[in-house]
């Protein structure tokens, strides 16, 4: 099989023999270069830990909603990854919609709702802060992405939340 | 009887109390919030009592319930530990009311101390050199307060803060406004003000770290540099320092000296200063047992926390008499550990370890509350832990300590590992040009550049795995077409 990524902004050309598990090693192709790949550890079918050329390497894919790879942490540092191409057949990504365009705003971590600075059917303008979410310590200021009306909030004072609640809704 | 310790604490903190006053004879019980149930502290401490609730109100900072509680353990002592309520007045005051003893400064030098300006004027009143500080600030149109000589970057500060909450940069005077004025909405900010001074970004920070007994008597340990901070909390901090000279660290514990006996000290602390072109700025005190307190322990081979309870039990300090400042024999770097992850601009990362190592020899330290299943609150600090190495050259101590960085392997959680590493790399930091402003002047995480051949191992290994979740992905696809209808009759058909 041949695939086609782009990983930090530069495109890799990689082959792979078609029947290859990795349970054994097994070589690879990138840009011409040979690696030996095989795996040395795994948890409930995601993979953990790899050996590459008789070192090992921890890893952790980050996917997308329909499980393609955005990107990769090896070692603990992150590489940013993108699908082109597998064998001839391109691979279009739908760029999703930001959510901040659409004027929905959610939390991207877990904490606790410090401070509300607006009511419902406040006019505001955009970059003004509109809560404090504080997590782990750290006071995150949340903007607003646009400038218009709070149509909806889904928050008080004082809540817990979890990630990807909604915070707040402009139209 | 064994005497009895309150600790209302967590974290790694709370494992060193725990820890030392165990060794001390005492039985220690621990007071944790619901979240915390499962954490390292709790299985140590001999006894553990749960707050009704993780909020912070109404567990770590509830002073009532801490001390009725204490009141009904019949205990002797509390030690408040680090952060929360360690460096609260009313709560020391509450205590000796209460007839408990309290591990730490009396109330009346933690008033003094716990307000910035009244303890800069302190200062500046028995001829100490103080950084320049703005009036109290309550309201945003107090501004133009601001003294006309003072040039932008310039700090926020809150009067009462600690550990680096609600500190910040401002650039202009556009931005100050914005700033002060939100930061006056809240409460605690707008009832005891804020106030500013100048963002030093060239200087250093320079910690003196000292103890000093009923009698008077103080020791000095050697002074730390911990100059390199990430949002105002500390990154990377080593001693001795390579950046004073020894005419200014003379000054230093001199005027250190001055001002604890000034204010009657007792007890264990940092005084903090910024040394600015080999001229130090006394800026403020931190009255507690600090994460930093280790190196002042490995210049001494000694545990401080004990030595701070044996104070505030009424002893005096071993081998001292009048001021004995110690000599360094060794230089120590030690690295704060979170739980945040650098790919992420920093974002706190919670969850679950599922799988921890490390490789500790005599000269390498790693106090952390981490074990394989332990869990990481999103309520907390994301600190969580402390690495520390010492060698009797400082370039011998860089190198030992990028090969036990290499060797702490955590998953599960995110981790500021890349980054620590990524420090130990650069290299205005082993000429040792470590200033206030370091990691934007000096070495930029975010600009950073990724080697060409790491990034080609990233490709192998993402493309590998890829392919075996592709492959499985079209096996499962021939499975289901197998079990269409008519599937084995056209395969007949077609041989």
């Amino acid at each position: 099989m041949k695939y086609k990524f782009q990983v930090e902004n530069k495109n890799y050309d990689i082959e792979i023999t078609n029947t290859a598990t990795f349970y054994s090693e097994t070589s690879l192709k990138v840009n011409a270069n040979d690696f030996k790949v095989c795996i040395e550890n795994q948890d409930e079918n995601e993979i953990t830990s790899f050996r590459l050329n008789d070192k090992l390497f921890h890893v952790e894919i980050q996917k997308d909603n329909d499980g393609y790879p955005i990107g990769i942490y090896v070692n603990g540092e992150y590489y940013k990854a993108s699908l082109l191409k597998i064998d001839n057949l391109f691979y279009f990504k739908e760029k999703p919609l930001k959510a901040a365009r659409a004027g929905f705003v959610k939390s991207f971590i877990p904490g606790n709702i410090k401070k509300i600075f607006y009511r419902v059917n406040d006019k505001v303008d955009e970059g003004e802060i509109i809560l404090i979410h504080e997590a782990m310590k750290m006071e995150n200021e949340i903007r607003a992405p646009r400038s218009g009306i709070i149509k909806s909030l889904g928050v008080k004072e004082g809540d817990n939340i979890l990630a990807n609640h909604l915070l707040f809704e402009i139209e | 009887m064994k005497k009895k310790v309150v600790i209302p604490n967590r974290g790694v903190i709370a494992l060193d109390i725990i820890d030392s006053l165990k060794g001390v004879g005492l039985e220690t019980i621990l007071l944790h919030s619901p979240d915390d149930a499962g954490t390292l502290p709790v299985k140590i401490a001999d006894r553990s009592f749960k707050f009704y609730s993780s909020r912070i109100e109404d567990s770590y900072n509830d002073m009532e319930f801490i001390i009725e509680k204490t009141i009904e353990l019949n205990a002797d002592y509390i030690h408040p530990g680090y952060g929360f309520l360690a460096e609260n007045p009313d709560f020391a005051e509450l205590c000796e009311e209460s007839y408990i003893k309290f591990i730490g400064p009396e109330s009346k030098v933690l008033k003094i101390v716990r307000d910035k300006i009244l303890l800069r004027d302190t200062a500046e009143k028995i001829g100490i050199r103080i950084l320049p500080h703005s009036g109290i600030i309550k309201t945003p149109l107090d501004i133009d307060n601001i003294p006309t000589h003072f040039k932008y970057p310039l700090v926020i500060k809150p009067l009462y803060g600690s550990g680096g909450k609600g500190i910040r940069v401002v650039e202009n005077k556009r931005e100050a406004t914005e700033r002060l004025s939100l930061m006056l909405k809240g409460e605690a900010y707008q009832k005891h003000g804020v106030f500013i001074e100048e963002y030093m970004g060239q200087s250093h920070h320079i910690e003196i770290p000292f103890i000093r007994d009923a009698n008077g008597n103080i020791l000095f340990p050697p002074e730390i540099e911990s100059s390199i901070q990430r949002r105002f909390q500390k990154v990377f901090q080593e001693s001795p320092s390579v950046n004073i000279s020894q005419g200014t660290r003379e000054s230093l514990y001199r005027n250190t000296q001055k001002l604890i006996e000034k204010i009657d000290y007792h007890g264990l602390g940092c005084a903090e200063f910024i040394v600015d072109k080999d001229i130090p700025y006394f800026f403020e005190i931190n009255p507690t047992f600090q994460i930093n307190t280790l190196i002042p322990e490995i210049h001494l081979a000694s545990n401080f926390l004990k030595k701070q309870f044996a104070i505030h039990n009424g002893e005096i300090l071993h081998n001292v008499d009048g001021v004995r400042i110690i000599q360094p024999k060794h230089h120590v770097l030690l690295f704060s550990l979170m739980a945040e992850n650098p790919a992420q601009h920093f974002q706190p990362s919670s969850g679950t370890v599922c799988e921890f190592y490390n490789y500790s020899t005599i000269r390498n330290i790693f106090k952390t509350d981490l074990y394989t299943g332990a869990k990481v609150s999103p309520l907390y600090d994301p600190y969580v832990g402390k690495i520390l190495t010492f060698s009797s050259r400082r370039d011998h101590s860089i190198n030992s300590m990028k090969n036990f960085l290499n060797n702490i392997i955590i998953k599960g959680i995110k981790t500021n590992l890349t980054f620590l590493r990524y420090l130990l790399e650069c290299e205005p930091l082993s000429r040792g040009e470590t200033v206030i402003d370091f990691l934007n002047l000096k070495c930029d995480f975010a600009k950073r550049k990724k080697n060409e051949e790491d990034i080609l191992t990233a490709t192998a290994l993402l493309s590998a795995a890829f392919h075996i979740e592709n492959r499985k992905k079209n096996f499962k696809a021939q499975l289901e077409k197998m079990k269409q209808p008519g599937f084995f009759k056209r395969l007949f058909n077609r041989m």
